[in-house]
């Protein structure tokens, strides 16, 4: 149960970060121009991509810490 | 007061027919599909006894049945994508059941068929609701992300069905904190439209549970994962479902990121679980065996296969209460 909750703790932390952190980022406030557009657009992909690796990083290794312990593995 | 009469009269319409129609034809299957040679072996079970296989098309049959009076009574397209994608994933289910997929990477991408319902009859709105912070624009990814949603909550049931009553009792509770959620926002149509799911899980669940007479094979398993996800779509409780099934989420990511590829069930050679000569499981320790959700539960300690299967009911419960509180942080955003 306490990986399924930290889970579910982890999924609303992530979806916040992604929608109210990632999403609002403004590099370039002043321009309009495509490449600054496609910029800025890059960078919160890169940013969302990285949270979910984090995301996952952090399950396998609950996963880890709750299985290789008590199996010996 | 007369709109509430209506709702429950016809609940217990739906609930009674989807029953019915399951436990008999059920029935019907697990006496006929042994004499045509139709079994399997119970692998967690001393001697490995034949069982029937599979219950997949009783579960299908009713469960399209009740859709399409539904979609009669309502009218409501969403309720038809609901009939269209479950019978497509119940299809290609009943092609992996005959045939055996053995490629892993086949079925995963036969499945996206089972999405283009939802496209096509345009039944989905792309404003996904978040607990706390309410509902966000996704019109170019939320597309994508039904091709691919069906394909893995499917395979996350499919994956799940590895012990006697284990997928029927976790779909039937799985489903619940959905029927709540829209109740919540009021979406009765999609919320009757969900009570067959239930109802069919039910009556599979008495052939289903330890000892089993009756496996639901691919074309059960895949059917009522598709089903689950296309309501939680159409009915826009996308979160509340992927809280209520996160349990076989995980063990689908477990299982992938133990064994690192997409790989058919079937044909993985070293069995995560061993089986006592008492007839108890216990958790293999090979480093090369894939991490499973039983595996975890058993690395406690041996248990007996209904104890195993009690406790995936106890996580797919703690999942359903997380769920329904997660439905209340999206009420009315």
């Amino acid at each position: 149960m306490g990986i399924i909750g930290s889970a579910w703790l982890l999924i609303f932390l992530g979806s916040y970060i992604i929608f109210k952190l990632i999403v609002p980022i403004n590099i370039f406030p002043a321009r309009t121009d495509y490449i600054s557009t496609f910029l800025n657009s890059l960078l919160k992909v890169v940013l969302s991509a990285t949270l979910a690796f984090v995301w996952i990083t952090i399950m396998i290794k609950l996963r880890d810490f709750y299985i290789k312990r008590r199996l010996s593995v | 007061m007369a709109i509430l009469y209506d709702l429950v009269v016809l609940t217990s319409i739906v609930f009674a027919l989807t029953f019915s129609l399951t436990y008999l034809l059920t029935l019907a299957l697990v006496k006929t599909l042994p004499k045509r040679g139709s079994v399997v072996e119970d692998y967690h079970k001393p001697g490995k006894p034949k069982v029937a296989w599979p219950g997949g098309p009783a579960i299908l049959s009713s469960i399209l049945i009740a859709e399409l009076i539904l979609y009669f009574v309502y009218g409501d397209l969403r309720i038809l994508s609901i009939a269209l994608v479950t019978m497509i994933a119940g299809i290609i289910g009943l092609i992996d059941d005959r045939w055996r997929l053995s490629n892993g990477i086949i079925k995963p991408i036969l499945l996206i068929l089972a999405s283009l319902p939802i496209l096509l009859l345009d039944v989905y709105v792309p404003r996904p609701t978040f607990p706390i912070f309410g509902s966000v624009r996704l019109h170019y990814v939320y597309p994508i992300l039904v091709l691919v949603a069906i394909p893995i909550v499917s395979n996350a049931t499919n994956m799940i069905d590895v012990l006697n009553g284990a997928l029927s009792g976790f779909m039937i509770i799985s489903t619940l904190p959905l029927v709540f959620a829209l109740a919540l926002r009021a979406d009765y149509p999609i919320m009757m439209a969900t009570i067959p799911l239930i109802a069919s899980s039910l009556a599979f669940y008495i052939f289903h549970r330890y000892p089993s007479k009756i496996f639901p094979g691919d074309s059960g398993s895949l059917a009522l994962g598709a089903m689950f996800c296309v309501i939680a779509i159409v009915g826009r409780v996308e979160i509340v479902a992927i809280i209520s099934i996160l349990p076989a989420i995980l063990n689908s990511f477990f299982i992938l990121s133990s064994v690192k590829r997409l790989v058919e069930h079937r044909s993985i050679k070293t069995r995560p679980t061993i089986l006592l000569q008492n007839g108890q499981l216990v958790a293999s320790k090979e480093s090369s065996a894939p991490i499973t959700l039983v595996r975890m539960i058993l690395a406690d300690g041996p248990l007996s296969e209904r104890e195993v299967v009690l406790n995936i009911f106890k996580l797919s419960a703690f999942s359903a209460f997380l769920a329904i509180i997660t439905a209340f942080l999206t009420w009315g955003i």
